[in-house]
């Protein structure tokens, strides 16, 4: 029943259409938190002042669900592809700048002093030690943000645009057609899962074994 | 290059003890081509002493001299190699020495050749594009050693070094360094807890109190290098160290206990099935 459904989504074109707006909307809002995630983590390792005050607030903000976010952002954009976006970006971004701040703050005291007694300081400091240190702690990060760029994606599809697989899963639901609700879950599961596996655990994999972590 | 410490104080600060004075007033001279080996209980401020002299901490008071100028910042003249071989994890081998010699105005080239000989001299040749968690403890000290040689400071500061290490990789790297330090002459600043290292390696010895670190007693070890630590007439100066260190011990032992502490001094020899002749 449900690889029949699936079979259907496939062939009707629906799940294509749907998965290319989708694809889209995921790689413009994960990417935009990847670099904001990222850079705000970097402010945040390195300034106290802006760590005491920020963390806090994103803690915060992670604790409120991803649907939490729809009514601010479809007032604040409007019914279109950047509240979509937005959302996306806002439920991945967080994860990824608290893994950045405390990689960056955590960085051994013992490597900043060892570079510091070659003469290494200030940008090259950074940027040759500090930086690296924290590349896996940044890396889980990313990974993580991966997984909660979807819940976001589809919650947002769900509750504001007409386009995307969030909202195959409306319009099943609507019709009471349950297999085909699983078969769209799982559609949108395998993604995620096959995207992770073949891009995300490759580069974890191979700061792991260049680091020594991995058995 | 010399090295002169004069009036150096620091203590730090516990919420739940107060101040807490770990070094008080040490002052001592290393002369150029020296090595000289600071020798104390542990916690005694050793390792704070090369810290205050490599720049890395700031003392509450006094002085670092090199030949007469007074330093206060972290330089490629005065490299201190840690307790712990502190590798960069995400580079080889040749990297991490090379990265040391980044500050360095010199071609590229050249600062590789220079990592290759220093690598080579510690036979770590056939191990340069290895990460360092592919290498065992001994291993990982010698490219540290290696990578400070790089970078030929004037003078090296080693925090023990061989503390972490088996005894036999140890016993070869004591070999080893007496054998670079010959070539290359560089003053040397070495501290143990180890009687029996100190006297092997250096020229003269500083024995430093238990906490607050002073100097206790200057010793001098006039030994042709390379000496092996088992050398017999090594002991003599071993045993001298090591009764005026018991008395710092008891002295700790003191005032952690609060009670009269002495330290069992050997006895009469007693065989061991305690048969002295009653069985007549």
């Amino acid at each position: 029943m449900i690889a029949e459904s699936f079979w259907h989504g496939c062939v009707s074109g629906e799940y294509a259409v749907s998965l290319k707006t989708s694809l889209l909307r995921i790689s413009v809002g994960y990417s935009l938190a990847v670099a904001l995630g990222i850079l705000l983590g970097i402010a945040m390792g390195l300034l106290k002042w802006l760590d005491e005050g920020v963390s806090g607030i994103l803690l915060g903000l992670q604790s409120m669900g991803h649907a939490a976010w729809t009514p601010f952002a479809v007032l604040f954009f409007g019914e279109n592809e950047w509240a979509v976006i937005f959302i996306v970006q806002i439920s991945a971004m967080i994860v990824i700048t608290l893994n950045t701040e405390s990689g960056i703050k955590f960085v051994s005291p013992q490597l900043i002093n060892q570079a510091r007694i070659s003469g290494i300081k200030g940008l090259t400091l950074f940027r040759e030690v500090v930086l690296p240190a924290a590349v896996p702690s940044i890396i889980t990060g990313i990974r993580l943000a991966w997984a909660f760029s979807w819940r976001g994606l589809v919650t947002a599809e769900i509750l504001v645009s007409g386009l995307g697989v969030g909202h195959i899963l409306m319009r099943a639901k609507g019709q009471k057609d349950m297999s085909y609700v699983l078969a769209t879950m799982l559609l949108i599961a395998s993604i995620s899962i096959v995207v992770d596996n073949i891009i995300f655990k490759k580069i974890e994999n191979s700061v792991r074994k260049r680091w020594g972590i991995t058995k | 290059m010399g090295l002169k410490v004069e009036n150096l104080s620091i203590s730090f600060w516990r919420k739940d003890v107060g101040k807490i004075p770990v070094i008080e007033d040490v002052s001592f001279e290393v002369k150029e081509g020296e090595f000289a080996c600071v020798v104390g209980p542990s916690g005694c401020g050793k390792s704070t002493i090369l810290n205050i002299i490599a720049g890395l901490i700031k003392p509450d008071k006094g002085t670092v001299c090199v030949n007469d100028s007074c330093v206060y910042e972290p330089s490629s003249d005065r490299v201190i190699i840690f307790q712990e071989p502190t590798l960069f994890p995400w580079m080889t081998v040749l990297e991490n020495a090379i990265f040391s010699l980044k500050a360095k105005s010199i071609k590229k080239k050249e600062k590789q050749d220079i990592a290759i000989s220093f690598l080579k001299k510690v036979h770590l040749g056939k191990f340069i594009n290895a990460f360092p968690h592919e290498l065992s403890a001994g291993m990982k000290q010698r490219v540290a050693i290696a990578r400070a040689l790089a970078m030929d400071p004037k003078i090296l500061l080693m925090d023990e070094p061989f503390s972490r290490v088996d005894d036999q990789t140890r016993f070869m790297l004591h070999y080893e360094i007496q054998q670079i330090l010959k070539e290359t002459r560089k003053t040397v600043l070495f501290v143990t807890s180890s009687i029996e290292e100190a006297v092997c390696l250096a020229d003269k010895l500083f024995v430093f109190s238990a906490r607050p670190g002073r100097v206790l007693a200057e010793y001098r070890a006039n030994f042709p290098h390379p000496r092996r630590e088992t050398d017999p007439q090594l002991g003599f100066l071993q045993d001298n160290i090591s009764i005026v260190l018991e008395k710092e011990f008891e002295k700790v032992a003191k005032e952690e206990m609060d009670i009269e502490y002495v330290l069992t001094k050997s006895g009469v020899l007693v065989p061991f099935d305690r048969n002295l002749g009653s069985n007549i």
